[in-house]
């Protein structure tokens, strides 16, 4: 039997308690650099030309 | 951390090995059919087939190559390394996304129960996305049932996001963000994974023996299908997998693969290394990243880190879709993902055989628009061919009839079945000789399920080629596919709506024979094993969604299931009858 037989939300009562929820030890995810074009040079170049028209279509 | 691993020689000559074998194949295909078609001088067309049948025939061979190189097994008596105590903290991620909740919380509770059999202390935490508020309900009270009947408060979680950014990949992230400081290791699963207990211990303890290791993928067994589509799939993941897995092992060495799920992750390695950025411009190129797990792979092996594929792990387990329909989806999905990774080939730093990987998943697509073009370059070459000249000669007394060169097209034509078909049988031949098909219900009735299997995709791989093709169409077109969700059991389609999804490719079929046939007669017997896999289109949707008896197709995992899967059949008949205890009773328990 699946969940949407079984339970009834309408019926539902369970709430997101604080303990449900895992601990909070924050920690940092810095963003990558993917596209670099000044470094990549004519490779990130070709592939921005083959792309652009199809982006824009 | 030191920069961008390299390659070992052993890894180095693989490689070479490999590419070298693929420059030979291709070359020979396209010197072959060089030699047939420029009989009566060389044309347009047929420089543009040649250069298409090079490209095409490079392709399948780089799947043998990959094949052959994994082969060999893997030396034997290497000891695994000893969980070393204390046990670092260690969580078991598990994203979903409008699932339900009664399958998912059973495998949940059945790989905590394994996890405390096996003697860990690892968290688990369900990271929803999902956005339905009544789908999103149900979740609450599956997993306030969840707790009550595990005990599992403290060790078990669930917090759902209300902002969905990044998909999957901006789900981890977010956790990474909130909680991660908590852990030294992240085992990543699906909603539909399942992992052992002493799976998860094996995974620690590598990553303790080995601090450079930032990522340890498994290859995950698929489980649970019943269709004749997904029993094929499952049979084959079982049976064929680990051996083009140990391949691609050998061949990325230290830079990957990571699937996404079913492995374990350095969380200091993967916070520093894989904040994804969101790409300039709109889907289907722009945006976030889809196929965010190679990606992720690159990242890592950018930051020094080595990202490992082990595929003689056990006890790691998913499910698969169970019909075409559902892998066309998925597919449309992976699609759009891969191709996205032509915007990353240039990416900074990245090692070469990380961008070679992008070029290798654009290819696995754009592969079958190289197919198409080269049915239709044949097509193109034989009706622009210029009638046969049989007297090429001023004052010539006796005609001169163009040589038979039958001999190199079929030549060609076998050497492309053998490049699809040796590795499967090399890979069968290799299980018999060393018993690995007694989990498969023995040698004979192995051997029965790889020629089922072959027959299978053979008919398949038409239907699949057109979706694909369709599917590349569309993102070239600009069209962005989105992030379906999942929808796992379908299970057997109706033949309506089968001849719905079929029509377009039986179409499809019946426009290309018929064309052929006014064209190019000559061409309609070679076209043959592709239009009338078209023509039979919805029937084949239809027919393989259909369960099938056990006895064809067997797997290791269904003669003798993992305790992980029983407790997993367990639990699922459990919480699938109303709680003993009254709701209100469970809530104030959880």
């Amino acid at each position: 039997m699946s969940a949407e037989r079984l339970i009834e939300p309408e019926a539902s009562t369970a709430v997101e308690d604080m303990h449900w929820a895992p601990p909070f030890a924050p920690m940092e995810m810095p963003r990558q650099v993917l596209e670099s074009p000044h470094r990549a040079g004519v490779l990130a170049w070709l592939t921005r030309l083959l792309l652009r028209p199809v982006q824009h279509g | 951390m030191a920069r961008v691993p390299t390659p070992d020689f052993r890894t180095l000559t693989l490689r070479t090995a490999a590419i070298g074998f693929v420059v030979l194949a291709a070359g020979a295909a396209a010197a072959l059919l060089a030699a047939a078609s420029t009989e009566d001088g060389v044309h347009l067309w047929d420089v543009v087939r040649t250069t298409l049948i090079f490209v095409t025939t490079a392709w399948l061979a780089w799947g043998a190559a990959g094949a052959f190189v994994g082969l060999p097994n893997r030396r034997r008596g290497v000891v695994p390394p000893p969980l070393t105590l204390p046990q670092p903290p260690t969580v078991v991620l598990v994203p979903i996304c409008n699932e339900d909740p009664v399958t998912t919380f059973a495998r949940i509770a059945a790989m905590d129960g394994s996890i405390r059999a096996a003697g860990l202390n690892v968290n688990i935490a369900i990271l929803s996305d999902t956005r339905d508020d009544l789908a999103a309900a149900r979740e609450r009270d599956a997993f306030a049932r969840l707790l009550a009947e595990t005990g599992g408060a403290g060790r078990l979680f669930y917090r759902r996001r209300m902002d969905n950014r990044g998909r999957k990949a901006g789900n981890i992230e977010d956790f990474i963000r909130t909680s991660g400081a908590a852990y030294r290791f992240a085992v990543i699963l699906d909603a539909d994974s399942l992992m052992e207990g002493e799976t998860i211990r094996h995974l620690i303890a590598r990553m303790q023996a080995d601090p450079k290791l930032g990522l340890l993928q498994t290859l995950p067994k698929i489980i649970g299908a019943r269709s004749l589509f997904g029993r094929a799939m499952q049979f084959s993941a079982a049976f064929h997998a680990p051996v083009f897995a140990r391949g691609l092992a050998r061949m990325q060495g230290a830079t990957g693969p990571f699937w996404g799920h079913n492995a374990i992750v350095r969380v200091k390695a993967f916070a520093e290394s894989c904040g994804l950025p969101v790409l300039n411009g709109q889907p289907p190129f722009g945006g976030h990243i889809l196929s965010h797990d190679y990606v992720e792979a690159a990242l890592l092996a950018r930051a020094g880190w080595k990202v490992e594929l082990d595929e003689t792990i056990e006890g790691s387990f998913e499910e698969g879709p169970d019909n075409i329909l559902a892998h066309a989806r998925r597919d449309r999905r992976w699609c759009q993902g891969n191709l996205q990774h032509a915007r990353l080939l240039a990416a900074p730093g990245l090692a070469p055989w990380s961008r070679f990987v992008f070029v290798q998943g654009i290819f696995a697509y754009v592969a079958s628009l190289f197919w198409g073009a080269f049915l239709i370059a044949s097509i193109a070459a034989t009706v622009t061919a210029p009638p046969p000249n049989y007297f090429p000669e001023p004052y010539q007394l006796f005609p001169v009839f163009p040589s038979d060169r039958t001999k190199e097209i079929v030549t060609l034509a076998l050497g492309i079945v053998g490049l699809l078909l040796l590795p499967k049988l090399s890979i069968l031949g290799a299980a018999a000789l060393s018993d690995r098909t007694r989990g498969f219900g023995g040698k004979a009735r192995a051997a029965g399920a790889v020629l089922a299997e072959i027959v299978l995709s053979s008919l398949l791989a038409p239907v699949m080629l057109m979706y694909q093709s369709r599917a590349v169409m569309q993102v070239l077109a600009g069209r962005d596919g989105g992030w379906p969700a999942n929808q796992r059991g379908e299970g057997r389609l109706g033949l309506g709506q089968s001849l719905v999804a079929g029509f377009w490719i039986f179409a499809g079929g019946a426009i290309v024979l018929a064309a052929v046939k006014t064209l190019a007669p000559s061409l309609a017997i070679w076209l043959l094993p592709i239009c009338l896999p078209m023509l039979a289109a919805p029937f084949l949707i239809w027919a393989s969604s259909h369960p099938i008896a056990r006895g064809l197709f067997t797997t290791p995992e269904e003669t003798d299931p993992s305790p992980v899967i029983r407790s997993f059949h367990r639990w699922q008949a459990r919480l699938s009858q109303p709680a003993a205890q009254p709701k209100e009773a469970l809530d104030a328990a959880a």
